[in-house]
């Protein structure tokens, strides 16, 4: 009798160490995929807005930590990236809203822009001027993301589809 | 027992639940690669588009598949995507949609037909290094000039010139000035350049008891035919006559074919009455009334019968419409043939008889040992023969205009005829045989060959329509002129002189014409829709209205008079206005759909979206 009071306080233990450790794999597991699954899709809209910018002069006011876009139909689009961990996003002149608060504001090189020798083209105090802007052919993503123990950095170079077609010039409106 | 079960159960649930995460997960990425791939398949449609545009400028739709999807791509030359119009005329929207499973990816683009200069209202290229001076005549739009422009002229910065404008400043990345393929246009004058030249065509003239006799052969008449086309050009003086007038006979009072004209009527007829062999008696004759005296007319009949009497194996074509037919059969052997008059009897639709002579003209004899068809013989009325086309059997364009033999100028056999005292004469001016001239007609050019109207010689049209879609493409000068209307759709191009008079090129923006000339060019009191592509060493407007685009590479381009044009002037040279009554104003140029002009059409910058 003492002999099965004892094995099955030894089960017993056993198994509720197993479901805690269960339950911590299952939270933390869940907490890195929903980290995972923010960066990326927040970087996947970074990229795409991006891919879609209308006219290099469009850049104008972009710098190391704001990337501006305007897409094919004129909407203005703004990307902010803020310390200590706020990557943010707003259309035309509304509210912004956080694509992610697990940016690694310190880490991340953010938005590099260069010319067509592939030069850097530094922004001026206050952004890319206009003379500036209408210089940029290519820009550089670079955004680390940190949720506890794990980074993830995502890093991609951008060369909009309509720069393949050459400059928007007023004529063309 | 129980509580291992529990454990179980637990654990159990917590693998599925680990599991579904992964699955999540894994799901999660999957839409972000077929997204990616939709997009990517969604670009293809747009490259397939865009080859399919650039042939032709082809407006269809396109539509593919590529592994598991599928993309479609339309065009709009009205609005964009949002349905707001776009800002050009000349601006299409191209929409390509991508699906793969549930993702949908859309993509668009807005081209331009036409190469980027023609967003200018003139763009000047200034090849001889002049300096822009106009002070006549008004600029509004855009305006671009390679060069200095004083600043009492035009200004080149997009600010609307006036003759009292105020100069502007050089664009810093002007467009380039458009590159025109030409391989189209000079192939085309190609093929005018081995055209028949100007044709003087020749018939002969047949009265009293004129006739051409021919041979008795195999070809014609010796044997069994079952199949058989005559055709003749004829214009006769007296179509009411009661007496008989024979075009054409052969055969007797036992088997025959004959062409005749009797008391205001076309008739053709058939007969082969031995009751041994096909019975067909006491014959055919079929007829129409729609001749009219002292006019060319063409005749055909066409015969495709066998061993018995069928019927409408016996058939009557009159200026290249089917008109009636009747029973027939083959004819078995018969005795020879004439041109204008019976030869050894013959009968007809009222009785028998021998000696009828064609009052009138006669030219283009042919005979086919094959039953033509009514687009065949339509296709080549009014045209001349080479004369080794597959079934022609004799030939008589009468194009000797002297002596007394009627040469056979089929290729394959000789079946020359003798002509008894019929007389030369001119014969008819037919549309495809090198005309010189149309005057007060009209010319549809889908009955041309591939319909390109090819002149070796220099082409007057005067006072006609001209009906497209087609090509008129003269190794020479062309002259067009009092009141002409060439309708949409039509390409004139010559390597000579091209003068416009007092007519109308075009009916609309949407039905355009391409002029291309390789000699001086002189538009005169007249309005033309398209584009204006003049290659010579002078290109004048005088008194003349354009809607659309003109692409000037000559040195000397002048407006003269009250001469406006509103779309775009792309020149070589600057532009002289002799006058403050002409303009060059920045308006709608056609989208050439369906057409291949030469130009490219570009991608707009910026236009690229994704929604």
């Amino acid at each position: 009798m003492i002999i099965v009071i004892v094995s099955v306080g030894i089960i017993g233990s056993m198994a509720a160490t197993m479901l805690f450790q269960g339950a911590d794999i299952f939270v933390k597991e869940t907490n890195r995929q929903g980290f995972v699954s923010e960066a990326r899709s927040a970087f996947w809209r970074l990229m795409r807005d991006t891919q879609g910018q209308s006219s290099s002069a469009d850049f104008i006011l972009s710098d190391q930590n704001s990337l501006y876009v305007k897409n094919g139909k004129g909407d203005l689009k703004d990307f902010q990236t803020s310390s200590p961990e706020f990557f943010n996003f707003r259309i035309g002149t509304g509210s912004y809203y956080s694509l992610s608060n697990s940016l690694g504001y310190s880490q991340s090189n953010g938005f590099t822009f260069y010319d067509n020798n592939f030069n850097v083209v530094s922004p001026s105090s206050g952004g890319l001027t206009a003379t500036q802007a209408k210089t940029v052919h290519l820009s550089k993503l670079d955004l680390t993301f940190i949720n506890d123990i794990d980074t993830l950095s995502l890093t991609s170079f951008v060369y909009p589809h309509n720069f393949r077609f050459g400059s928007k010039m007023s004529y063309h409106d | 027992m129980a509580s291992t079960m529990g454990i179980f159960i637990i654990l159990s649930l917590f693998a599925f639940y680990l599991a579904r995460f992964s699955i999540t997960e894994s799901r999660t990425g999957g839409y972000y690669m077929t997204d990616i791939k939709a997009r990517n398949l969604a670009m293809t449609g747009i490259e397939h588009a865009m080859q399919s545009y650039k042939a032709s400028r082809n407006i269809s739709n396109v539509s593919g598949n590529f592994n598991n999807g599928n993309y479609s791509v339309s065009f709009d030359t009205q609005n964009n995507e949002a349905g707001t119009a776009l800002p050009h005329s000349h601006f299409i929207t191209v929409k390509s949609t991508a699906t793969i499973n549930d993702v949908e990816r859309n993509l668009r683009l807005i081209i331009s037909s036409m190469p980027e200069a023609f967003l200018f209202s003139f763009y000047g290229n200034n090849s001889g290094s002049q300096t822009f001076t106009e002070s006549n005549g008004t600029i509004s739009g855009d305006m671009f000039y390679n060069g200095n422009v004083e600043s009492n002229s035009g200004t080149n910065s997009g600010i609307t010139y006036t003759s009292t404008g105020t100069g502007g400043t050089l664009l810093s990345s002007p467009p380039s000035f458009p590159t025109l393929d030409i391989t189209q246009y000079e192939a085309l004058l190609t093929s005018a350049a081995s055209a028949i030249g100007a044709y003087n065509n020749y018939a002969l003239n047949f009265n009293s008891s004129d006739y051409v006799g021919i041979g008795s052969s195999s070809d014609i008449n010796s044997g069994i035919h079952g199949q058989r086309t005559v055709e003749a050009w004829f214009k006769t003086n007296n179509k009411d006559s009661s007496t008989r007038q024979v075009i054409f006979e052969v055969g007797g009072g036992t088997r025959g074919l004959n062409i005749y004209i009797h008391s205001g009527r076309l008739y053709v007829g058939g007969w082969n009455r031995p009751s041994n062999e096909s019975n067909w008696t006491p014959g055919t004759w079929i007829y129409t009334t729609s001749i009219q005296n002292n006019q060319w007319h063409h005749v055909a009949l066409t015969l495709n019968g066998g061993s018995s009497v069928s019927t409408n194996a016996l058939k009557m074509y009159l200026d290249g419409n089917y008109m009636t037919g009747g029973n027939g059969s083959q004819l078995w052997n018969h005795n020879p043939a004439n041109i204008g008059r019976t030869r050894s009897g013959s009968r007809y639709h009222n009785g028998t008889g021998n000696g009828y002579t064609f009052n009138g003209k006669i030219d283009e004899v042919r005979i086919w040992n094959v039953a033509r068809t009514a687009n065949q013989i339509a296709a080549k009325k009014d045209t001349i023969l080479a004369g080794n086309e597959s079934g022609l059997t004799a030939y008589y364009n009468f194009q000797e205009n002297t002596g007394n033999t009627a040469n056979d100028t089929q290729t394959q056999s000789n079946n020359d005829g003798t002509i008894s005292n019929a007389s030369w004469t001119d014969g008819p001016t037919l549309s495809k045989m090198g005309s010189t001239a149309f005057t007060n007609t009209t010319i549809n050019l889908s009955s041309y060959s591939n319909s390109q109207l090819l002149a070796n010689n220099n082409l007057t049209i005067s006072g006609s329509t001209v009906n497209g879609p087609g090509y008129i493409v003269v190794n020479g000068n062309l002259n067009i002129s009092s009141s002409t209307t060439i309708n949409g759709n039509i390409f004139l191009i010559c390597s000579g002189t091209l003068t416009i008079s007092n007519s109308q090129i075009g009916t609309g923006i949407g039905a355009p014409v391409i002029l291309y000339s390789k000699g001086s060019s002189e538009y005169n009191n007249s309005t033309v829709y398209g584009l204006i592509i003049s290659k010579g060493n002078s290109l004048e407007l005088d008194g003349s209205t354009v809607y659309g685009a003109i692409l000037n590479y000559s040195s000397s381009f002048s407006l003269v008079g009250n001469s406006d044009i509103t779309g775009s002037v792309i020149s070589n040279s600057s532009v002289d206005f002799q006058g403050n009554d002409a303009s060059i104003t920045r308006g709608n140029i056609p989208t050439f759909s369906g057409l291949n002009i030469g130009l490219d059409p570009i991608v707009v910058p910026g236009s690229y979206l994704e929604y």
